[in-house]
């Protein structure tokens, strides 16, 4: 595993191939569970993921390594992922709701976790996003902050609102 | 249900699955030297300083607007050149009034007439109508309206005045 130094070298010296196979193997499995606790489901989550990997790999050469590499990523993914989600309710897709049994074997899941995705589906996108990720990945609020392009203060407040929401959902699904 | 659920360390496992070797198909895709013959290199990058999340605060809001705002900068334009063609033309208008004056003026120059005989002939044609020596003070503009008198002929004038 190589850090956000030596991989802007590889690029500096026009090893790309090189730094992307790192860069796919650093942080593909991290970004497809960012995406796929957003879509729920393995295809569309696989999707998204091509596309990110596909815009990161297009936009390397112009990445100017001012920021951190995975801040980066996580940006273009959020992107994605908030691209699906506006066309899929557009296209009146079926709910999330009723997509969280769409791959059954695909959920290993209990009772309570499935409650607990339900309760996190009835948040907005933002919010759900920022719910995801501090709550199951534990990004730091100044990290969440650089992807999703938002103050820290607004992150904690986001947070602790979708708390409250999924705490109070949970009760009523559990009661 | 307790207020503590959500600290249950159990509800933080990742409750998801993939596909077995899932992953390594992932790195297998993008690895190898022909992903640039197979996706392409540099083409519409994603830059990091401008990047933004879609429908995102202030810059959905300008979305928004900006038909709006196209539309009213339209007509802030169309006001503003039709104000400054008024205030072009009305300042030309000011200007022309010297210069028709005084190409009057030349005119009658050419006819050799000066400006005190033209005013004694004008002043002798009023005062004939109306003696009043307030009509003594007259100024350029009666003057001009005086000399587009239907009828009034420079020619003639110059003939019927011309001291040879």
């Amino acid at each position: 595993m190589n850090s956000d130094k030596e991989l802007r070298a590889w690029c500096e010296s026009g090893e790309y191939e090189r730094a992307f196979e790192d860069i796919v193997h650093q942080y593909s499995q991290r970004l497809y569970w960012h995406i796929r606790k957003m879509v729920l489901v393995h295809d569309d989550a696989d999707d998204i993921l091509q596309n990110t990997l596909l815009k990161a790999w297009t936009g390397l050469p112009s990445f100017r390594w001012e920021s951190r590499l995975f801040t980066w990523l996580y940006r273009i993914a959020t992107n994605e992922v908030l691209t699906f989600l506006n066309k899929n309710k557009s296209l009146n897709e079926a709910p999330l709701e009723d997509r969280v049994d769409a791959d059954p074997h695909l959920f290993s899941g209990d009772s309570l976790q499935k409650a607990l995705q339900l309760a996190i589906l009835k948040l907005p996108a933002k919010q759900r996003l920022v719910f995801n990720m501090r709550y199951f990945d534990e990004i730091r609020y100044e990290d969440m902050s650089r992807i999703l392009g938002t103050s820290v203060g607004a992150l904690k407040a986001s947070y602790h609102h979708a708390t409250a929401k999924v705490q109070e959902t949970l009760k009523e699904l559990l009661l | 249900m307790s207020e503590e659920t959500l600290h249950n360390p159990h509800l933080k496992k990742n409750p998801f699955t993939v596909p077995t070797g899932y992953f390594e198909q992932v790195e297998a895709r993008w690895s190898g030297q022909d992903i640039r013959a197979v996706y392409g290199f540099g083409e519409a990058p994603p830059r990091e300083d401008t990047e933004t999340l879609p429908g995102k605060g202030r810059g959905r809001f300008i979305r928004l607007l900006k038909p709006q705002l196209q539309l009213a900068a339209g007509f802030v334009l169309l006001f503003g050149i039709g104000y400054l063609l008024l205030v072009m033309t009305g300042r030309n208008k000011e200007e022309q009034m010297p210069a028709d004056e005084l190409s009057v003026l030349n005119e009658w120059s050419y006819w050799g007439l000066d400006h005190r005989t033209v005013s004694d002939l004008v002043l002798d044609d009023f005062l004939e109508e109306d003696p009043s020596p307030d009509m003594t003070d007259l100024d350029v503009d009666e003057l001009l309206d005086y000399m587009n008198y239907p009828g009034f002929d420079l020619a003639n004038m110059d003939l019927n005045t011309n001291n040879k």
